[in-house]
């Protein structure tokens, strides 16, 4: 095994040995890690390095592109994520995405959070209300839109279109939350917002999340993994690697020598 | 000198809005005096005569448009009742499988082909295959060769539209977990659904008009008639009839028939446009 | 060795601060020799310059205090370069300590003026030029990041313990025989303890460079736990 990467307690994720291909251009070259349970893992890393395209393996999100695979192993659940026998939609009903574009459907409120709720589960008016109202606390969203659940969701403000995507993505109970630069889109405020989301989301879910602000990895993640030119470079706790990481490149990176 | 470039680019952009301007004028100045002559020569035309009397025979005096317009409305009704939905399907394989598949390329292909086929050859396309093999004019036909024509219409609409939204909202539904339907449905296709419908409704606008397709396939005629299976009067073939006849009543008709098409045209588009306006804000 | 930052004025932000540690080195180390000069000579010339030497130190104190915030502020600071800084802020502490020493053996000076040594003053000058061989030491390992010094420092320090254990038991004994002698071997032995401090504060600035460079703690701990060198 790469000699970069370190086991964690109770991991949730294991990736091993995975590459990824886009036609003939390698995105990522055999990269093993571990995503710990109820711990946020950052990726960081400079454009093009392959961070986002690790996350979307996870839910299989490049199935959607013919021109895009994956080799290797991901095991989430005791399975292999890439094996084409597992069910993919389950896969993201248990394994939820927020992008870096908020993107509410064009539906009310409340209907953008029941959506996700009826692909898999049938529940009477009282019980989707419920839920609905659950998964909008949960975002931190519910005191800001109780009064205007019927409003189309493209209403809102930027800060509250990505926590009410964040509520759509909890009202289905993932394990895991993958976030794809959720911030990268808001005001420093609603940033701020959603990143006090995170830690409180972290003792319940299992979270993932791709940035470029590296600060912001080091004020809510774990473990941090840095990435280069589709390569794992370092992988560790996010407090060891931001005051004294292994590697040169690692420190080269985060302190803002560029090569 | 950077002043005197600077001068003369104000220069040149004078002219230029000056020549878009005097052209604007021309086209607005064209469209304007149709309008004004349809109207002034075709609203005096209408009254409940115009409304409820069928069309006169040669030389008697008064009637309407009555068996016209509604052979027009049932005619373009069932076009669009065939067209929407296959129109808009199609508009959905094309958009969402249409990038990887041969299939949808050509699908692609004979549409753009038929979008600018000439309607004309479109009738006689008809007539051969609805009308001469069963020996009768219809209505159905008429509808037939309508529908050839919409289709196309609402599928470019339709898959232009659905082209427009970003495919980061199609990953958030795909993200969730939903199928494939489910998304095109009930995410994408309701993402756009103003200017889907948009196109429907210019769709109709078009068909309206249309007066080759219906003159070998539903001819005209001179009676009331609703029953789809015989001739259908219809206002464009009526005017194309009347506009040249000898008899002012027939001609005064014609001018009648002409506002009242250009009239719900008018007012189809300007739905269109409130409708998209409301629906894609934000 | 090190690549610069994409930020280049980081660089200089650092630079500026390192350089201030020099100075006040340099600045120290004359002061301390001053000190032990005034003691020797019972020079009260010297004596006055060490206490005004003392207030150009307090400045420069300040001065780097208030830089070194505005970096932190401005820049955020991580990994080596957060290391570096706090290793400043911590130098400067020490550099501003060993003037003080060296102001506290100034003013011993003025009492030991009035009366001849009762002691042979060769030992205490030993371990003082050992005491400044150490400081000019430890600011050269901080200039030039050289982690092997701190070890050396380690082995020097202990002899200059043992010099001032010595050399505490010889005065004491002295004060013990001659009465007379007492106010003079005790303002001695306050000068022996400054020096040893000083010697202490050295070997702390070396060791804060082993911090910078190898991310390891080395005060309060042996030197040879010392771990690996980082990975290129």
């Amino acid at each position: 095994m790469n000699s970069v990467f370190r086991t964690v307690p109770a991991p949730v994720i294991q990736v091993r040995n995975l590459s990824f291909f886009y036609g003939k251009f390698q995105g990522l070259s055999d990269v093993s890690l571990d995503i710990a349970r109820n711990r946020v893992t950052a990726f960081i890393g400079p454009s093009g390095c392959g961070k986002s395209t690790l996350l979307r393996t996870f839910n299989r999100m490049f199935d959607l592109y013919p021109n895009q695979r994956a080799v290797g192993e991901i095991c989430f659940n005791g399975r292999n994520v890439l094996d084409p026998s597992q069910d993919v939609n389950l896969l993201r009903a248990k394994v939820g995405m927020v992008f870096q574009k908020p993107t509410p459907f064009p539906m009310t409120i409340f209907e953008n959070i029941a959506f996700g709720v009826r692909l898999y589960e049938s529940l009477a008016g009282d019980a989707m209300q419920a839920r609905v109202e659950w998964a909008l606390r949960k975002a931190a969203l519910w005191e800001e839109v109780r009064d205007k659940l019927d409003q189309s969701g493209l209403s809102l403000s930027g800060g509250q279109q990505q926590r009410l995507c964040i509520a759509r993505m909890v009202a289905v109970k993932p394990e895991v939350l993958l976030l794809d630069e959720p911030t990268s889109a808001l005001d420093p405020i609603s940033t701020a917002k959603i990143e006090e989301l995170v830690n409180e989301l972290k003792d319940e879910y299992t979270i993932a999340i791709v940035t470029h602000n590296m600060q912001q990895a080091a004020r809510i993640s774990d473990y941090t993994a840095y990435m280069y030119l589709g390569e794992l470079v370092e992988f560790g706790r996010t407090d060891e690697i931001f005051i004294k990481p292994k590697k040169k490149a690692t420190e080269d990176y985060i302190t803002g020598r560029f090569g | 000198m950077p002043f005197t470039l600077y001068r003369r680019r104000k220069f040149v952009n004078a002219i230029g809005l000056a020549l878009s301007g005097v052209s604007m004028a021309l086209g607005l100045a064209a469209l304007l005096w149709i309008l004004w002559t349809l109207f002034w020569n075709g609203l005096s035309a209408f009254s409940i005569d115009f409304f409820v009397r069928s069309t006169p025979a040669p030389g008697t005096e008064n009637g309407g448009l009555a068996n016209a317009i509604v052979g027009s409305l049932m005619m373009v009704g069932a076009a669009t009742f065939v067209s929407t939905p296959i129109g808009i399907l199609a508009g959905i394989y094309l958009a969402e499988f249409g990038a990887r598949s041969k299939f949808a390329a050509a699908t692609r292909f004979v549409t753009d082909i038929m979008l600018s086929a000439p309607s004309i050859v479109i009738g006689l396309f008809v007539y051969a295959i609805a009308v001469a093999t069963v020996k009768q004019f219809s209505g159905w036909a008429g509808s037939l060769a309508l529908s050839l024509i919409a289709i196309p219409v609402v599928v470019r609409t339709t898959e232009n539209m659905l082209a427009l939204v970003p495919g980061s909202l199609r990953e958030a539904a795909f993200a969730l977990g939903a199928p494939r339907w489910k998304v095109s449905l009930a995410v994408t296709l309701r993402a756009v659904r103003g200017g889907v419908l948009t196109g429907v409704l210019l769709a109709v606008a078009r068909i309206i008009g249309e007066t080759a397709p219906l003159l070998f396939t539903a001819l005209n005629n001179q009676f009331f008639n609703a029953d789809m299976n015989k001739p259908m009067a219809n206002l464009p073939v009526v005017i194309y009839n009347f506009a040249m006849s000898p008899y002012e009543n027939w001609q005064q008709l014609a001018w009648g028939g002409a506002a009242l098409i250009a009239l719900i045209v008018l007012g189809i588009n300007v739905l269109a446009r409130v409708l998209f306006r409301d629906k894609v804000r934000a | 060795m090190q690549q610069e930052h994409t930020h280049r004025q980081f660089d200089t932000d650092i630079d500026v601060l390192r350089s201030a540690v020099t100075t006040m080195g340099g600045m120290v180390e004359r002061q301390f020799k001053r000190a032990i000069d005034a003691v020797r000579l019972r020079d009260l010339d010297l004596v006055a310059q060490v206490l005004t030497d003392e207030q150009k130190v307090n400045q420069l104190q300040v001065e780097s205090d208030l830089r070194c915030n505005q970096t932190i502020a401005r820049r955020q600071p991580i990994a080596i370069d957060l290391r570096e800084i706090i290793a400043v802020i911590h130098s400067i502490n020490d550099l501003e300590r060993i003037g003080d020493e060296a102001k506290k053996i100034a003013l011993k000076a003025r009492v030991l003026h009035l009366a001849e040594s009762p002691i042979s003053m060769d030992r205490i000058e030993q371990m003082a030029r050992l005491v400044c061989g150490m400081v000019d030491a430890a600011i050269n390992a901080f200039v030039r990041h050289d982690t092997s010094i701190a070890a050396e420092l380690g082995d020097r320090d202990d002899e200059v313990d043992a010099l001032r254990d010595e050399l505490i038991e010889e005065l004491v004994a002295t004060m013990s025989a001659r009465p007379e002698t007492v106010s003079a071997c005790l303002a001695l032995i306050f000068v022996v303890q400054s020096i040893e401090r000083v010697g202490d504060h050295a070997k702390n600035i070396a060791e804060y460079v082993v911090n910078v460079v190898e991310g390891i703690d080395l005060r309060h701990v042996s030197p040879a736990d010392s771990g690996g060198a980082p990975e290129s």
